[in-house]
């Protein structure tokens, strides 16, 4: 499509159904205006200038203001009478034509733009002007270069920009969809969409842009599925490097030239030293405890910290000093009534952090400055863990990263602490719904709340991934203020994902069903207006692909398959032949 | 928008180029109820030479009608085309008004000559009409006593008595079209013809081929671009005419075409299974 379009494509008809709506007519032979299409009119009087549409954004004083519209349906105006196509072989257009109807003025279509308003770069946001066009003002199609510069907040290729695809209704590329990662980062993302519309793919478009010389983020991804180990492959594309002082020419020392890394951990390698865990995270690991559970244990953790003095502990000792707290308790009172106590806390510190679990351990211990650096993607496998486990995983991460830049943040701890985090982080989880479930109770669900609803004073930011968002929190998914919503068929998502997501128009949603494999809605604070967006290709490998089970069964009747086997089963009849010759 | 055709392709020649020597003469015109409907008289007996049969003036019949239009204005002004036409390219419909100009050369605006085809006296600009209704006239009707004379007296002693009774069919204007040099037709137009007719003009019946060639032409405008197709432009303005006779005036000419274009049964098949729905059905039921 041309960059530029300089003639009118319709002219005003009136308002629209609602205030701020208004139809246009038109001809529309080109076929340019498409749902979900922008045009715009000039507010006031267009200048003598024979051209009114030059340049970008408005930066112009003197033009008139552009007030930009989006198409939200097209109606035909005109319809051929339902006899004249009671013939399948003669066009209706050939019916026309006999009673003297020329074919070509017949397409007639009025459109439905709901009005978004003029862009005003000081404020950086569309301000309405809260009147319709009047009837009879020239409707003009945005052309690329207007909406790059006043669609997405950053231009692309900007310092804290990702650029996650283009505008679908015009060619490829030509109007870039460009997220703020600012506002990303700090007031958290949720991608949205049903199992293969692409999720995962547009996930790993924005950790690719996130990854860039031009944002340098650390990110952890939590992947329950394996689909992200792909994005090793950022340390091999020359996207994610900047020449070594290039751009300082006049500097003599090579600089640091920056490579993007990523690193994939599986879920034994991310271990947390029990005794880097406050009483408060061990309460909050042991849910659901009595009061009198919670006074034995912060008795039993205040004696085992005295008696180890800030060296390691297991869980087999914080046992034992809750035990001992027991017997001190009984002795006290007499009787022996602490002891059922004792033995259900024993328990519980048994299930959760004794031997059998995941994530604690006496000695090893992974740093958070390990996981998270500036520049380092960390994909987290948990693909082999139960749901539960999982849990329990995110919990202790979130509430240690948390804390760390809680407390980073308040200049209380320095470096060389445990819980130094001198940086914003994005935490990326996959299947979100997992870990903040609408019914029931999860142990990661709080510390999700809690870090969405304030991780914004701290820099820590949340991507939040789900195929289900009707069972996904709706605290937590109303407090990701970037949506990129993807195709969605259940009804119940879409009426979640409605109620959820304020700042898409009731218009764009209902798209939802429509969009094809890698589109998606965006819209949040991360860009001006919400938008139908072509995800861009990745860089990196896609490694969520389904599995091709008809190829597979065919292969296991492959010449070579069957070979195999045949060979495989061979030394079992031979095992069995001598038994055979000593019956004899 | 003039549309213009090579010669090559659309040229027809039609046996009515040589005024009235051929085509049976029906009738004069002798009235007008509007600028598209005239009534016409049908020649009687000793009228003329050759005084028709009613099957010459049948219910549905095509008949065509000089146009009176000098040499001079045809050469300057194309007054069969609507003015509308002709303006601008960028009005591509001019309503009930569907035209070809048919053999010329592509930028002449105007291919018509006037007398050029052949001296000064021959037509070459015709209406083309349709037969949609009959009356007979009669002045005796009413005198219900016997008369004393015979036909043979009557004839011989009061011979305007016989004058007086007539044959009247009412004609619907359907287009115009043009000849050129050897009867060949220059240029047709459906529609409502910005001529009106004279009075005493005389009304000839129209052969199967010049029906052919008032229906089958090529219109740039449309979707068949230069290639000829069968055209009904007039049918949207004779239907919205209030006449009781005229749907069914339109549906012989359907039938009629069907006949003569079996190659757009399809398509006319389209048009006539509407009409006689509207006609028959939405009538009775």
């Amino acid at each position: 499509m041309a960059g530029e379009y300089t003639h009118p494509v319709g002219i005003t008809k009136g308002p629209g159904e609602t205030i701020h709506e208004y139809t246009f007519i038109s001809r529309d032979e080109q076929r340019l205006l498409k749902n979900g299409e922008y045009v715009y009119y000039e507010l006031e009087a267009p200048t003598p200038s024979p051209s009114p549409v030059r340049g970008r954004g408005e930066a112009d004083e003197t033009r008139p203001k552009r007030v930009l519209g989006r198409i939200q349906h097209r109606v035909p105006v005109q319809l051929y009478p339902d006899t004249f196509l009671s013939e399948p072989e003669v066009a209706p257009s050939q019916v026309a034509a006999l009673v003297g109807y020329d074919q070509r003025a017949s397409d007639l279509f009025e459109l439905h733009v709901a009005i978004m308003g003029y862009y005003d770069s000081a404020l950086g946001t569309f301000v309405n002007p809260w009147i319709p066009p009047s009837s009879g003002t020239p409707i003009y199609l945005a052309d690329d270069a207007l909406l790059a510069g006043v669609l997405s907040r950053k231009q692309s290729g900007a310092n804290g920009s990702a650029t996650i695809g283009s505008l679908l209704t015009r060619g490829e590329g030509h109007v870039p969809v460009v997220l703020d990662v600012k506002e990303l980062v700090s007031t958290h993302l949720a991608i949205i969409a049903s199992t293969g519309a692409g999720k995962s793919y547009l996930a790993s478009v924005v950790i690719e842009e996130l990854m860039r010389p031009t944002n340098r983020a650390a990110v952890l991804i939590i992947d329950p599925h394996g689909e992200y180990s792909t994005l090793q492959e950022i340390a091999n594309h020359r996207e994610f490097e900047e020449q070594s002082g290039a751009a300082d020419g006049h500097s003599p020392r090579r600089r640091q030239r920056y490579q993007a890394r990523a690193r994939v951990y599986l879920h034994d390698q991310v271990k947390v030293r029990l005794n880097t865990l406050s009483l408060a995270d061990l309460r909050y690991l042991l849910p659901g405890m009595t009061d009198k559970q919670h006074h034995y244990l912060g008795q039993a953790y205040d004696k085992l910290t005295k008696e180890k003095k800030g060296g390691v502990w297991s869980a087999e000792e914080l046992k034992k000093a809750v035990i001992e707290v027991g017997q001190y308790k009984n002795d006290e009172s007499g009787d022996d009534s602490g002891n059922s106590t004792v033995a259900a806390l024993s328990w519980k510190i048994e299930e959760r952090l004794g031997r059998n679990n995941f994530v604690f351990d006496e000695s090893t211990h992974l740093g958070l400055r390990e996981i998270l650096q500036p520049g380092k993607c960390t994909v987290l496998q948990v693909d082999e863990v139960d749901e539960r486990d999982q849990q329990v995983i995110v919990a202790t991460l979130l509430r240690r990263i948390y804390r760390a830049r809680m407390e980073t943040e308040r200049h209380k701890v320095q470096d060389g602490d445990e819980k130094y985090l001198p940086y914003p982080v994005f935490i990326l989880i996959e299947e979100a719904h997992h870990f903040a479930p609408h019914d029931g109770d999860s142990i990661s669900k709080g510390i999700l709340k809690q870090a969405l609803a304030e991780g914004r004073k701290f820099g820590m930011g949340i991507g939040l991934i789900s195929q289900r968002p009707g069972k996904l929190d709706a605290d937590v998914l109303s407090q990701c203020l970037t949506q990129c919503i993807m195709r969605i068929v259940n009804e119940v998502d879409q009426k979640s994902v409605a109620t959820a997501v304020e700042g898409v128009g009731r218009d764009l949603l209902d798209n939802l069903p429509a969009l094809s494999k890698g589109q998606a809605i965006v819209a949040g604070s991360a860009i001006n207006t919400p938008v139908i967006c072509r995800v861009r290709q990745r860089i990196t490998p896609h490694g969520g692909e389904s599995k091709d089970a008809p190829a597979e069964w065919l292969g296991y009747y492959g010449d070579e398959a069957q070979e195999t086997r045949a060979r495989d089963a061979a030394p079992l009849q031979r095992d069995n032949a001598p038994i055979s010759i000593f019956k004899h | 928008m003039a549309h213009v055709t090579h010669p090559a392709n659309g040229s027809i020649s039609v046996g009515i180029g040589n005024d009235s020597d051929s085509g049976i003469g029906i009738g004069k015109i002798v009235r007008s109820e509007s600028h598209v409907r005239y009534t016409c008289q049908v020649f009687a007996q000793g009228e003329i030479a050759a005084p028709p049969e009613p099957a010459d003036y049948a219910f549905g019949n095509f008949v065509r009608v000089p146009l009176r239009l000098s040499p001079a204005r045809a050469a300057t002004a194309d007054v069969l085309m609507s003015p509308l036409l002709l303006q601008s390219d960028a009005i591509e419909v001019s309503p009930g008004m569907q035209s070809a100009i048919i053999p010329a050369r592509p930028q002449l605006p105007s291919p018509v000559r006037g007398g050029g085809a052949g001296g000064g006296g021959l037509h070459t600009h015709w209406a083309i009409g349709l037969i949609y209704d009959t009356i007979l006239v009669n002045p005796a009707f009413g005198t219900l006593g016997p008369r004393l004379s015979n036909d043979e007296q009557v004839a011989l002693f009061s011979p305007d008595y016989l004058t007086e009774r007539a044959v009247l069919v009412s004609i619907l204007l359907l287009g115009t079209m043009a000849l050129g040099n050897g009867g060949t037709v220059t240029q047709v137009s459906h529609g409502i013809p910005p001529l009106a007719l004279d009075l005493g003009a005389e009304v000839s019946a129209l052969d199967d081929t010049a029906i052919r060639a008032f229906h089958f032409f090529p219109d740039y405008g449309a979707p068949g671009g230069a290639h000829p197709y069968l055209h009904m432009g007039y049918l949207p303005h004779a239907l919205a005419l209030d006449h009781s006779l005229l749907p069914v005036a339109m549906l012989r000419t359907i039938e009629r075409l069907e006949r003569l274009f079996p190659e757009n049964g399809a398509l006319l098949s389209i048009v006539k299974r509407n009409f006689a729905w509207k006609m028959k059905v939405q009538t009775a039921g």
